[in-house]
């Protein structure tokens, strides 16, 4: 077969080796795909596309492309999710690296299916030289910062209290490569693995093709669909952190049998040329007839470019709004534009300073159905220095006859914490992975706006207890904590914040011992 | 009437005044004769991976009342789907394209139930289907709408067949069968569509203009007489009638059709989509009862490959003939047909 690949190159020596020929087009924003296709002298069987998060480019066409099966890999789908699913979209076929998202997916009417990451085992075998003496307890690769990484921190000093605990892989020591993180694996009794999101992760399937014994957090049980728990790897939950850790460590027996096990499960089943493999059976008879096309697509491309252009608008962020623009206004003369694309399209006209167009997509925003409609005509309002407009449309974004009273163009903190409210009656409390706060209000979700009503005033309960509930809720137990912990240095009685500094504490290591 | 397909054609008589497969060879190019070859092939009962033709229902509406078809006698309530002025949505129809241009689908006929004039944009349809490299694309019109700038904008799209109704030769008898028609436009149209054909130096759409026999002699003579020179050829359809009770009369004159062999090569050729995304084996209203799935959710290669559709094929030894197409063979007795799908008995499958 021949497979034209976008994106990432992680499938590519997997479907080589398969005997498949692999087509990889330079990655260049904005590459008119459908152009190069056309023009194709060998035609593909099949367009693989695997999400490349480090360059963050996409092709331009590939709604305009027919004829072909056109099958997606949506990566680290629990922090992007919320524009892989517009891009997702354009494909007849979508594997996602996180179960719940395939089911997300699929209720969309997508036709999607969980593809756990894979490793390249091989590479993390031990060299010959290697004399398999375990030198400490526990050994941990990835970011090791309380700022950036709290709750991880807080297990890693929590351990290193009672056990030796070798770390590396610090962004300062430089990307660490299979050899050392092996190595680091192998002299270790056992493998930390702490969770960023729930689910199967490399770093679990590394630390278990290294030979090592898996010591995870049970947040999200999905691995436990691939492995035994209790006997390809050791999990646990924060309360019994200390107990579990004690017990896998005072059992060498039991740690080489589920090493080996878990050594053999990944080398055989796991490794990223399985994936492949499994991809290409899934796929295998593929219809293209499940994506969207040309006028159909235009709203979902669009979206998914604002909202790209928003996450990296470093990376080429500005080239990527203008396609946005591009396509939600064809699909507007086509009769094909969302309520949503016509606030994105607004919004585009708020940051090109054209506040007349502006005003009139976020009208029919509204008008079609899109609350957020108000939010940015309010914002709109404020900005040109008519705060009894903007309160007028957010009283109607808030769904209330009235607003507090604006003043010039700031919204006080009372404001912010009614729009984080509204934001969150409407679903949008955070959106993971990624903080809007540099951005302008209208984009923001309800964290944005609580997290700077909380800002302006730590002793106001009501922003604190919504926003570590958010934190809390999205897995961000320490931050969560942190939140709380201030907000009860002011509320020592806050029956709220008092329950989520309790489970966030508890979750976050922090009443471990 | 509407929705007569190439099949009928060969069951009824056809008059070729120049050759339209010569022309459409010369202007197709081989993939035409390849595709053709194969077509024979099906109707002979060869089968392929995937269909040759497919029907595509652009439209439930349309904009006359013929007492002979079920849209215009608006007996919707006998044919799931009719009558209810449903539209296959561009995208929908964009995506079953992807699908046969995977397959190399060579053929495709736009319209079925109702008028695909009335689509705006219609060349649009066409000119997808040509890009992807559908060889022969048809679209049947009842003519009122086919102003010259649609002409124009058709020929430009890159269609092979225009296939125009008119059943009948004088503007009474056409005011019989095809109410809400003007006879006269209807000829200034098709005078309209052959000299834009000239005037761009186009051999295609080579024209097709039909008629239904329903046993009055004179006008068919008359249609011959004023239309036969016109058309690149000319279509007599033998009537089968649909619609229960139709005054036109529904006895003797009407030929029944014996399929070839006790089979019918509908199903071994095309396939065809109703606007409401139903894919069916075959053109015949008959079968609006019995859809093999709804696109996107079952592929056209899934109906296509279903058991239902062998089985109407006849491709499974002991299956019982489809209730459909023993209707659409004998003509139907003017019996009310419930709703929802019925088994013909239990080998039926599907």
């Amino acid at each position: 077969m021949l497979i034209l690949c976008l994106g990432s190159e992680y499938f590519h020596q997997a479907f080589h080796k398969m005997g498949h020929t692999v087509m990889a087009p330079q990655h260049v924003e904005g590459f008119p795909l459908d152009t190069f296709f056309n023009n194709l002298r060998d035609r593909p069987d099949m367009i693989v596309c695997t999400d490349h998060l480090g360059q963050r480019v996409w092709a331009d066409g590939l709604s305009r492309i027919y004829g072909i099966p056109k099958v997606y890999y949506a990566v680290d789908t629990p922090i992007n999710y919320w524009w892989q699913s517009h891009y997702a979209r354009l494909f007849d076929r979508v594997f996602t690296d996180q179960k719940p998202f395939a089911g997300e997916l699929a209720a969309e009417g997508i036709s999607a299916s969980w593809l756990p990451v894979g490793v390249d085992a091989k590479s993390y075998l031990p060299s010959p030289d290697e004399d398999g003496k375990k030198i400490y307890d526990f050994g941990f690769v990835g970011v090791v910062d309380p700022e950036r990484r709290a709750k991880r921190s807080r297990l890693i000093t929590t351990l290193s209290r009672r056990y030796s605990l070798k770390t590396t892989g610090a962004r300062e020591e430089g990307w660490v490569g299979p050899d050392e993180s092996g190595q680091v694996y192998r002299q270790s009794k056992l493998a930390l693995n702490e969770n960023l999101f729930p689910g199967v992760t490399t770093r679990m399937l590394e630390a278990m093709a290294s030979g090592a014994v898996l010591f995870t957090e049970r947040a999200g049980g999905d691995l436990g669909e691939l492995f035994k728990a209790g006997e390809d790897f050791a999990w646990f939950d924060p309360p019994e952190l200390m107990d579990v850790a004690e017990l896998w460590l005072r059992d060498p027996k039991l740690r080489e049998r589920a090493a080996k096990r878990a050594m053999e499960k990944v080398h055989s089943a796991h490794d990223i040329q399985n994936r492949a493999e499994s991809l290409l059976s899934q796929v295998n008879g593929l219809n293209p007839g499940a994506a969207l096309y040309d006028e159909d697509a235009l709203d979902h491309e669009g979206k998914f470019l604002f909202l790209t252009a928003l996450r990296w608008p470093a990376q080429q962020g500005l080239a990527r709004a203008t396609r946005a623009e591009g396509l939600l206004r064809r699909a507007d003369s086509l009769g094909t534009l969302s309520p949503e694309g016509m606030f994105m399209l607004g919004h585009i006209q708020r940051l090109k300073k054209n506040p007349d167009e502006a005003k009139a997509f976020l009208s029919r925003a509204f008008e079609a159905g899109e609350p957020k409609g108000a939010l940015g005509l309010g914002i709109l309002a404020l900005g040109m220095g008519d705060p009894k407009l903007a309160e007028e449309w957010l009283a109607k974004f808030i769904g209330e006859e009235g607003f507090p009273e604006l003043q010039m163009d700031t919204l006080s903190f009372q404001a912010v914490k009614l729009l984080g409210k509204r934001m969150l009656e409407l679903g949008e409390d955070v959106c993971p992975g990624f903080s809007r706060y540099p951005h302008d209000p209208a984009v923001w979700t309800a964290f944005e706006f609580f997290q700077s009503a909380f800002q302006g005033n730590p002793a106001d309960a009501e922003a604190a207890r919504p926003l570590a509930g958010i934190l809390l809720n999205r897995g961000a137990v320490a931050e969560a904590m942190d939140i709380a912990q201030k907000g009860l240095e002011h509320n020592p009685d806050d029956p709220v914040l008092g329950s989520i500094f309790s489970e966030a504490g508890r979750a976050s290591y922090l009443t471990v011992n | 009437m509407e929705g007569a397909c190439p099949l009928a054609l060969r069951r009824n008589r056809t008059i070729n005044r120049k050759d339209p497969e010569i022309t459409l060879e010369r202007a197709l190019g081989p993939s035409f004769a390849a595709y053709r070859k194969d077509f024979a092939l099906a109707e002979s009962f060869k089968p392929f991976p995937f269909p040759l033709h497919l029907d595509v229902d652009v439209t439930t509406k349309c904009d006359l009342g013929c007492p002979m078809c079920p849209t215009g006698a608006r007996a919707g309530n006998l044919f799931p789907g009719l009558g209810q002025g449903l539209a296959l949505p561009f995208g929908l129809y964009a995506r079953a394209l992807s699908e046969c241009a995977y397959h190399g689908l060579p053929s495709l006929r736009l319209g079925m139930s109702g008028e695909p004039l009335l689509v705006q944009g219609i060349d649009r349809w066409v000119s997808l289907a040509r890009d992807l490299n559908v060889t022969d694309v048809q679209l049947v019109t009842n003519g009122q709408r086919l102003a010259r700038k649609t002409s124009q904008r058709l020929i430009g799209a890159g269609l092979t067949r225009l296939m125009v109704s008119v059943d009948a030769g004088s503007p009474e008898a056409y005011a019989r069968a095809r109410p809400g028609g003007d006879f006269l436009r209807l000829l200034r149209n098709i005078e309209g569509f052959l000299e834009e054909r000239e005037r761009l130096g186009s051999l295609t759409p080579v024209l097709r203009l039909s008629f239904v026999d329903t046993g009055d002699g004179g006008e068919l003579d008359a249609f011959l007489a004023l239309f036969g020179d016109m058309a690149d050829y000319v279509a007599i359809q033998s009537y089968a009638p649909l619609v229960p009770g139709h005054a036109l009369g529904l006895d003797g004159a009407a030929e029944r059709l014996t399929p070839k062999g006790g089979r019918c090569a509908e199903p071994w050729a095309r396939l065809a989509i109703h606007a409401n995304g139903g894919l069916f084996p075959c053109c015949s209203d008959h079968g609006r009862h019995w859809p093999l799935g709804f696109f996107p959710a079952v592929t056209l290669k899934g109906a296509w490959d279903s058991r239902m559709r062998r089985a109407v094929a006849g491709m499974i030894p002991g299956c019982l003939a489809h209730p459909a197409c023993l209707r659409c063979a004998g003509g139907t007795k003017g019996e009310a047909v419930p709703d929802g799908p019925r088994r013909a008995g239990a080998s039926m499958g599907g």
